[in-house]
């Protein structure tokens, strides 16, 4: 009876005794250690075989987040391009309409000129009429008729308009052409490295782009002390610098229809630069500061702006730049957001090279 | 018959090259200026003027509320648009312009204009 497990039988009988006949409760005993044994077997093998399975899946989990991770990325980036894109759609009617102006004016000056021309072209061919008659013995025409041709021709009002609307129309396409240089240079796309740059520079840029939009409610202070180069991403320096000024000229739109006041002031401190955009605008509630930089934190209504503004602003200056982002707030009389960036050793031995 | 036309207009620029334009039409329309809303209408309560062409995005008061105001004391001055914005539509206005012209406006075109409404205006139609 105990052959089920020869080895367990050898043992119970060195410690019971040599008997056949042994216990039943002993026997019933042995098979339940020989039972388990065989159930451990099984489950060993069940769980063997589960682990491979569970390690296939874990295989393929694993590749499966690898991927997701990938298209994260990729989604980030082009969410973030996105929302580069959505601060210049916010202007783009004010650009069109930036644009649209001179284009208007230039068209009226420069067909005004071609009319005019012709018209005073007209009257040289008179002249030259009259002068070939006249040599050939016809009576000069008098006074009055000289006037009355040049009347016709509108000649007083030719000359004196003439150049002005030449200049008006050199004047409207140096101003789309600053425009346009202006708007080419704020999409700029950046390099994955940093590079150093001339942050007054982005900021005038900056400022030519977002123009249309801030210059309707405020007037424009530029305070823009000399800086070191630093090193950044510029392009994305830029969308930092229009979401603040986009958020100004809302504050400032939102706090009446009375003109504000944007100053952009910047300056170099001891390892730092220093940018500040102050606002005349309505201030941030007390209730709110603590969020505005969360990312869909926003007070704004549809189409005016999705919260993203500032959550970028600071991600960028922060955890791309290893800089600040803060602003200073009074309830009625405006907001100044102050941006600093490190100069690092490398923007240091620039500048000393610019003193030597 | 001798018509007067009112532009308003805080781009001086515009201004002048409109002024340059309308010299043409010397013998028809007697052009005058105004460069905001607040100077408009101070312009209409010195002499009225048939026509009035404005700018709508114009710091203060815009063109849309100059046009209201225009609308409700000078019902029959006529009442044109003359704006750079992208997305407009007339049938949004709600009855505040007759005329809807976008910059940049072909010259051709706004004389065009100008010539239609001086002819309605000779002609007007018997009620």
């Amino acid at each position: 009876m105990l052959n089920s497990h020869a080895l367990l039988a050898r043992q119970l009988r060195k410690v019971f005794g040599a008997t056949p006949t042994c216990d039943v409760a002993l026997m019933s005993l042995v098979q339940m250690v020989d039972a388990a044994y065989r159930q451990h077997d099984a489950d060993r093998q069940l769980l063997e075989r589960s682990l491979v399975v569970v390690s296939d899946e874990l295989t393929q989990r694993n590749r499966e987040l690898m991927k997701q991770l990938r298209e994260r990325k990729q989604m980030e980036t082009e969410l973030h391009h996105a929302l580069k894109l959505e601060a210049v759609g916010q202007l783009a009617s004010g650009i069109a309409h930036e644009i649209n102006t001179p284009v208007q004016y230039i068209g009226d000056s420069v067909g005004y000129v071609n009319e005019a021309f012709a018209e005073v072209k007209q009257l040289l061919f008179w002249y030259r009429e009259k002068l070939v008659a006249t040599s050939a013995g016809a009576a000069a025409p008098t006074a009055p008729e000289l006037l009355q041709a040049e009347e016709v021709a509108d000649l007083t009002y030719a000359i004196e308009q003439i150049p002005l609307a030449l200049e008006r129309t050199l004047e409207g396409v140096k101003h789309v052409a600053k425009l346009v240089r202006a708007m080419k240079e704020f999409a700029h796309p950046d390099r994955s490295a940093k590079v150093m740059s001339d942050v007054n520079a982005a900021m005038r840029t900056t400022l030519m782009v977002a123009g249309s939009e801030t210059r309707r409610v405020a007037d424009i202070v530029e305070d823009l002390h000399e800086l070191p180069l630093v090193p950044c991403h510029l392009g994305e320096l830029n969308q930092v610098f229009i979401n603040i000024l986009i958020n100004a000229a809302h504050a400032i739109a939102d706090a009446g229809p009375a003109r504000g006041c944007i100053t952009v002031s910047t300056r170099a401190l001891e390892d730092s630069i220093e940018i500040a955009i102050a606002d005349t605008g309505k201030g941030i509630p007390a209730a709110i500061r603590d969020r505005i930089f969360e990312p869909f934190f926003t007070t704004k209504e549809v189409g005016r702006g999705t919260g993203q503004g500032l959550a970028i602003a600071r991600t960028i200056v922060r955890d791309k730049h290893d800089g600040t982002l803060h602003f200073e707030t009074v309830d009625g009389a405006g907001t100044t957001f102050i941006i600093r960036l490190p100069r690092t050793v490398m923007s240091e031995n620039f500048a000393g090279e610019n003193a030597a | 018959m001798m018509r007067q036309v009112l532009f308003v207009d805080d781009d001086r620029q515009i201004v002048g090259a409109l002024g340059n334009l309308l010299r043409r039409r010397r013998a028809n329309w007697h052009v005058r200026f105004a460069s905001s809303a607040t100077e408009a209408i101070e312009e209409l309560e010195k002499e009225l003027a048939d026509v009035i062409v404005t700018d709508l995005r114009m710091p203060e008061t815009d063109g849309q509320q100059l046009l209201r105001t225009v609308q409700l004391r000078w019902p029959n001055i006529v009442r044109v648009i003359l704006s750079g914005e992208i997305d407009l539509d007339i049938s949004s206005l709600g009855g505040q312009a007759h005329v809807l012209l976008t910059k940049p406006v072909d010259s051709q075109e706004l004389l065009t204009t100008l010539d239609r409404i001086g002819t309605a205006l000779d002609h007007p139609i018997a009620k």
